[in-house]
């Protein structure tokens, strides 16, 4: 009895509202429509991603569980701020040493870097170890969180229900990598502001700290053979290195970042348990890490200049005086630390675009 | 009636496993197809070839005349898919499931709204419709994951196992669905392992075992074939044994066994033939000296179709 009138309710409910879902007589109007996702072509432009993030319906998700979600950290978080200022405080104390016993200053100019690198000293370090901290947590969290994205919808039965949409393969990864990284949007904020302090580090080999969290190594910088008022007198083409220097180390610890992530994805796409992803993200990226270290140490072997000054700050002065005389020995030094640090950054980029593309393979090869 | 689903030489190969072997499937637009065989028999290896989620390891599958092979978006567009499982996001609402599920359809947010309103009224949600999606019951939550494979309106829908592990009321509300789905034009595939529980809202019916299509076709015509081979209890007072082995001989009987809950010494004939031949049957079992005390035609039905043709009796 009670199936029955429970049917005849339900009958009249569905004559009430049939019209707007279906019935054959009306099309659905979106139905035939190509969605205006991100939906498989090549993106050939950076406001096409802009338009493509604004509109994925994964990324809307996540930002909607971010509203949702107490999305500020707990007290626990201060703990961050006696290690920052901590390593502010050494980072000080290392320059402050270099400044002393570090480049002499033969020319007129020697006020410039003296008062620059004085007024800028507390800012700076802050900065330094702020960004650093940034970007190793980008470069070391940021992958697991990307590695258990997909593995999770797996694990939870909701992948196939993407999977059976309308959303191409890549624009689901691109959604969820995107969820992922909108996540850490107060990080990102913060990393923006600090580029300026960042870039005049990377120029002047400082960004050392950050890449020594990193893990991911330097291949040096202008300051440890030049200082900046140096930098100003040798010309237009020192200018142009030393801006090329700044620009590629600076973009160095991004690229990591990238290839890092991508690792997290691939392996998101290839494990079946979040455990695995989480292993093999980790196993991958710190292989690499001491790859990557251990080519430093070979190239150094052929490179005893770069290395040694790109080993640590106080090397640099020792150096500087045996090079100083002679200024295209200097540019050709500073020529193939670039040329060196550009080659690095290609041959990531290169891992990023293959391992973007192994993963929508094997995502579509299921 | 067009085939709207058709498969030809379908097959999947897991290592050494052949999980389906050459099926060819033909389900006819604007019907509500059973799929039913035993737990894997390829009930859910054909479906999710069918949804694009597997790629065939030979063979051939349209849906809605598309390719599952080359038009696998296309294909995407006109099902609609609801695995075996509930696929659920445990921290949405009700309505941002649905939201969410549109989006990925690519349905502007502009017609969003009015359609989820549409979508839980159908499934008889709308009370639900800011509860966390967690806070439901199985049987919601199944009527939930049917909205969600409606949102993009499509002409298809493929459900596998629906009704497992619902309550029988949840049962009941399912089934009444899917009669209301198939009143608004669109065709169902529909597997169960128990075919009483779609044997009531089916046109047709295709029974799969071992990754074969053993028999199919409208409920009409697997009445039929039911009544083409009867079943008939035979009861005897005493030796029983001696009869089974009597009966097998004899013209029209295809196979004798004991009846699993009869009283001992009852036998179940399986007969094929007209009244005619069975009078016989019946007169030489007399003149043969057995003591008959039970002999009646039972009415069949389709699992005893079902279990007569999963077992390889008939194919």
């Amino acid at each position: 009895m009670v199936t029955a009138r429970k049917t005849v309710v339900f009958g009249a409910k569905v004559r009430g509202s049939a019209v707007g879902i279906s019935g054959p007589q009306r099309q659905n109007p979106h139905s035939g429509a190509r969605p205006g996702l991100f939906s498989g072509q090549r993106v050939d432009s950076v406001m096409k991603v802009w338009q493509a993030a604004r509109t994925h319906p994964l990324i809307a998700l996540e930002l909607r569980r971010m509203r949702r979600k107490r999305w500020w950290p707990d007290r626990w978080v201060l703990w961050v701020i006696p290690v920052v200022l901590g390593a502010a405080l050494g980072m000080a104390i290392l320059w402050i040493v270099y400044l002393l016993v570090g480049p002499q200053f033969p020319t007129g100019l020697a006020w410039v870097p003296i008062t620059l690198t004085a007024s800028s000293l507390p800012m700076g370090c802050v900065a330094n170890v702020v960004g650093g901290l940034g970007t190793a947590a980008l470069m070391w969290i940021l992958p697991a969180t990307i590695a258990v994205s997909i593995v999770r919808e797996r694990e939870q039965g909701t992948l196939d229900l993407l999977r059976v949409t309308v959303l191409s393969t890549r624009s689901l990864l691109f959604g969820k990598v995107g969820g992922c990284l909108v996540r850490w949007w107060p990080l990102f904020v913060v990393l923006v502001v600090l580029m300026p302090f960042q870039l005049v580090m990377a120029s002047a080999g400082m960004g050392s700290f950050t890449q020594l969290i990193g893990m991911s190594l330097p291949v040096g910088g202008v300051s440890d053979l030049l200082d900046m008022g140096e930098v100003f007198q040798a010309g237009k083409k020192m200018i142009a290195i030393a801006v090329m220097i700044a620009l590629l180390g600076w973009l160095r610890p991004w690229v990591d970042i990238a290839l890092h992530g991508m690792i997290g994805l691939f392996a998101s796409v290839l494990a079946r348990s979040s455990n695995t992803a989480i292993a093999l993200t980790y196993g991958a990226i710190i292989a690499i890490r001491v790859g990557n270290y251990l080519l430093n140490m070979m190239m150094s072997m052929f490179m005893p200049l770069v290395w040694l000054q790109s080993s640590f700050l106080t090397v640099g002065p020792s150096l500087e005086y045996e090079a100083g005389a002679n200024s295209s020995l200097i540019e050709s030094m500073l020529l193939m630390q670039g040329m060196i640090t550009a080659i690095v950054i290609l041959l990531e980029l290169g891992g990023v675009g293959l391992l973007w593309w192994g993963a929508v393979r094997r995502m579509e090869r299921e | 009636m067009a085939a709207i689903i058709e498969t030809r030489g379908l097959s999947k190969r897991y290592g050494k496993l052949l999980a389906l072997n050459e099926l060819n499937l033909t389900v006819e637009e604007g019907s509500v197809f059973g799929f039913v065989g035993p737990n894997g028999a390829g009930k859910t290896t054909t479906m999710r070839i069918l949804v694009t989620l597997l790629r065939p390891s030979a063979g051939q599958a349209w849906v809605a005349g598309r390719s599952v092979l080359t038009d696998r978006r296309g294909v995407r567009r006109v099902i609609g898919y609801m695995p075996d499982f509930f696929g659920v996001y445990g921290d949405m609402k009700v309505w941002e499931y649905l939201d969410f599920f549109a989006a990925c359809y690519g349905i502007p947010a502009s017609v969003r709204s009015g359609l989820i309103g549409d979508l839980l009224a159908l499934v008889d949600l709308e009370h639900r419709r800011d509860d966390y999606v967690d806070a439901l019951s199985r049987g919601m939550k199944q009527r939930l994951c049917l909205a969600r494979s409606l949102a993009h309106d499509p002409q298809v829908l493929i459900l596998d196992e629906p009704a497992s592990g619902l309550d029988p009321r949840a049962r009941v509300e399912i089934r009444e669905l899917l009669r209301e789905l198939q009143q608004m034009g669109k065709t169902i595939l529909v597997s169960s392992h128990i075919l009483s529980e779609v044997e009531e809202v089916c046109t047709h019916i295709g029974i799969i075992e071992a990754g074969k299509l053993v028999a199919s076709g409208t409920m009409k015509e697997m009445r039929e074939r039911i009544r083409v081979q009867r079943s008939v209890l035979v009861g005897l007072l005493e030796r029983s044994d001696e009869a089974l082995t009597w009966l097998e001989g004899r013209p029209g009987v295809l196979c004798v066994e004991r009846a699993v809950n009869g009283d001992e010494g009852d036998l179940l004939v399986t007969f094929e033939g007209d009244d005619a031949t069975l009078a016989a049957l019946l007169q030489a079992l007399i003149e043969a000296g057995f003591p008959v005390t039970t002999f009646r035609e039972e009415s069949g039905n389709l699992e005893d179709l079902f279990m007569r043709l999963t077992r390889g009796v008939v194919s």
